[in-house]
């Protein structure tokens, strides 16, 4: 098998140098031809923190409305610039921290409410096509009232054997900086950098005329002050080393028209952070106006090894962290999105909810569900005009 | 419900990434000379078939995600963007 | 975790080294194409029928956007050279999966050229198509001269210059 494959290879090298067809032009495949403009609100609300366990603060969470807006612009023929707006506004109270209440039970102490917040970002990126590759440019920016962050990467994508295969090779950075708000009674940084440099490596194989397949392994260096300033207790080391795997699945059933979509992440990092993320979506077609996707997310982590569920003075270690994004817990997302098309434009809305959990309920003290733990419910509405 | 996503979620763990990379490479050997032609490709490029049908509403929930969870990326076709995700 | 990269890069390796197809048309070929008309698959068509005109050869599907650009760029172009009586013909070979998604097109972009349908793909397999759309000028005698592929709003110029070269 393989090596009539060889054979084949050689044989089209031969063919290709011999026959000397005259080309006229060198195809430039994917790049847009007209202006496209999308926009998307949404509205995004966590659940009241719990009333049982917290002990100070307000129990309102967060809440975010979101507008974005994205144009592409095509830039002679082979080339497109994509601009992206984001403005965001968030107003609520976040989890301070954990302590230890009466039979060892976590009281949540939560902020105050908040005054409202917004934080703005603008990014653009300049894909360039060729014949059997693309190169794309990417930098940004955005900023909060307490954190800035100047962003900018490069992908390469190189495609093989009829476009069957492609290899995409992807670098992003980016130089954060941080002024934590400051609070009466609490003392906090003025002002820290944080940096991070991510590394990633895809590819995309063609399985047949109704299936595709992609793999991923992504390798992120976060470097810098990486501690919550918001958190009580809180301190983390100043260099963190994440590393991702991942695969994605597309297959398309052709007797219901409607496309399965399988996607995988496995993720490790040097805190002893890891989890699994499964997403199952289903997209189905009613003639060709009508799209409905309901999706379905898993999600599962294991603690940081410096995580504890609320601080103990007694044992008390270089680093800690009593953030419930650092604890074991399972998440677990439902989705609904549905697109409507008409000629030039289209319609599109989508609900979310999202519940977590602890891993394990009793047992250890680390084992102890983080009464931060959050579940929210989200919802998009938006519209994509062709021009 | 709990008990489920408990169950399923353990034995999902329990996966190992070789086997699902040995998944991978029998695929690719197996359709190593079974090439799809550029004109059979149709079903392919229905946007149902991409990796992302919402690249714009996908930024934000992966930033949220990144956000509220302990980790992130993967995302190798998604957009990326800055923010802290503090509260 | 570490042991998950190099079985990663021998993936990378096999999926680089997939082979490509081996055919390929070759200059001053002549591989005469003869198939049901997409509007009615009774009726037969062949290039041969157009020997004594420039012939262009347009392998297209609707689901692929350059050919949808192409194809009222090629009408116009063909109704520019013969309404001034020159012998150019178009003949567009469809590939879509099924003939009503490209009658479809066709009834918001009509074509005044002929239009074929290859339900199995036996012709851009025997030109080697290797992208979509590709195009091929036959001159007056059906051999084949030029090879174009993809397709640029800008590219009818460039056609337009080699057909009247090669005109009889």
């Amino acid at each position: 098998m393989a090596k009539k494959c060889r054979q084949n290879a050689a044989l089209i090298a031969l063919t290709t140098s011999a026959l000397a067809l005259p080309g006229i032009n060198v195809k430039a495949e994917g790049a847009p031809d007209y202006t496209s403009v999308k926009y998307r609100y949404t509205s995004y609300a966590e659940d009241k923190a719990p009333e049982k366990y917290t002990v100070e603060g307000d129990l309102e969470r967060y809440e975010i409305q979101a507008n974005q807006i994205q144009l592409i612009q095509p830039i002679g023929e082979r080339a497109a610039i994509t601009l992206d707006y984001l403005s965001e506004t968030m107003s609520g109270a976040s989890p301070w921290g954990v302590k230890q209440g009466a039979d060892n039970q976590p009281e949540l102490i939560m902020s105050g409410a908040s005054i409202e917040e917004n934080r703005q970002d603008i990014g653009a990126r300049l894909k360039i096509y060729d014949q059997e590759s693309s190169i794309s440019f990417m930098g940004g920016y955005s900023r909060e009232n307490d954190y800035k962050a100047t962003y900018g990467g490069l992908d390469n994508e190189l495609h093989f054997n009829q476009k069957n295969t492609t290899v995409k090779l992807g670098l992003r950075f980016s130089l954060d900086t941080i002024n934590p708000t400051q609070q009466e009674g609490q003392s906090r940084v003025s002002e820290e950098e944080k940096n991070s440099a991510s590394y990633n490596l895809g590819v995309t194989q063609v399985l047949s005329q109704t299936a595709i397949i992609q793999a991923g392994l992504e390798y992120v260096q976060l470097s810098g002050y990486l501690t919550d300033p918001y958190k009580l207790q809180d301190s983390r080391p100043d260099v963190r080393k994440q590393t991702v795997v991942s695969f994605g699945y597309r297959q398309f059933i052709k007797p219901t028209d409607s496309a399965l979509h399988l996607d995988y992440r496995s993720y490790t990092d040097d805190w002893e952070v890891s989890s699994h993320t499964v997403n199952i979506a289903w997209y189905q077609n009613f003639g060709d106006r009508h799209v409905i996707a309901p999706s379905i997310r898993l999600y599962n982590q294991q603690k940081a090894k410096f995580y504890g569920v609320y601080y103990d003075e007694n044992s008390a270690t270089e680093y800690f962290s009593s953030d419930y994004r650092l604890s074991s817990y399972q998440a677990m997302s439902y989705k609904l999105k549905y697109i409507k098309y008409f000629d030039t434009w289209s319609f599109t809305v989508a609900g979310e909810r999202y519940e977590s959990a602890g891993s394990q309920a009793g047992g250890s003290l680390d084992e102890i569900e983080n009464p931060g733990l959050v579940s929210f419910t989200r919802w998009t509405v938006g519209f994509d005009i062709k021009i | 419900m709990k008990c489920c996503l408990d169950m399923s979620l353990k034995r999902l763990s329990t996966i190992r990434f070789y086997g699902l990379l040995i998944a991978l490479l029998s695929f690719s050997g197996l359709t190593a000379c079974a090439t799809v032609e550029p004109w059979e490709k149709g079903i392919l490029a229905k946007p149902e078939m991409g990796w992302t049908l919402d690249p714009v509403e996908s930024a934000l929930e992966s930033h949220i995600f990144f956000s509220k969870e302990g980790s992130s990326g993967g995302n190798i076709s998604g957009g990326s963007g800055g923010g802290c995700g503090c509260n | 975790m570490n042991n998950a990269f190099p079985i990663f890069v021998l993936t990378l390796i096999i999926f680089v080294t997939l082979p490509a197809p081996a055919n390929s048309a070759k200059i001053g070929d002549s591989l005469p194409i003869t198939l049901p008309s997409l509007f009615d698959n009774k009726k037969m068509i062949s290039s041969n029928q157009f020997k004594g005109k420039v012939l262009y050869v347009d392998f297209w599907a609707s689901w692929c956007l350059p050919c949808r650009k192409s194809l009222p760029q090629l009408n116009e172009l063909r109704k520019r050279l013969t309404s001034n009586g020159k012998g150019f013909e178009v003949l567009a070979v469809n590939l879509d999966g099924k003939p009503s998604e490209a009658l479809e097109f066709l009834n918001k972009y009509p074509v005044n050229y002929p239009v074929v349908y290859d339900a199995t793909g036996k012709y851009p397999k025997l030109y080697g198509v290797r992208g979509m759309p590709t195009s091929y000028i036959l001159d007056p005698q059906g051999r084949i001269q030029y090879v174009h592929s993809g397709f640029k709003n800008s590219d009818i110029k460039k056609i337009e210059a080699l057909v009247h070269e090669m005109l009889p």
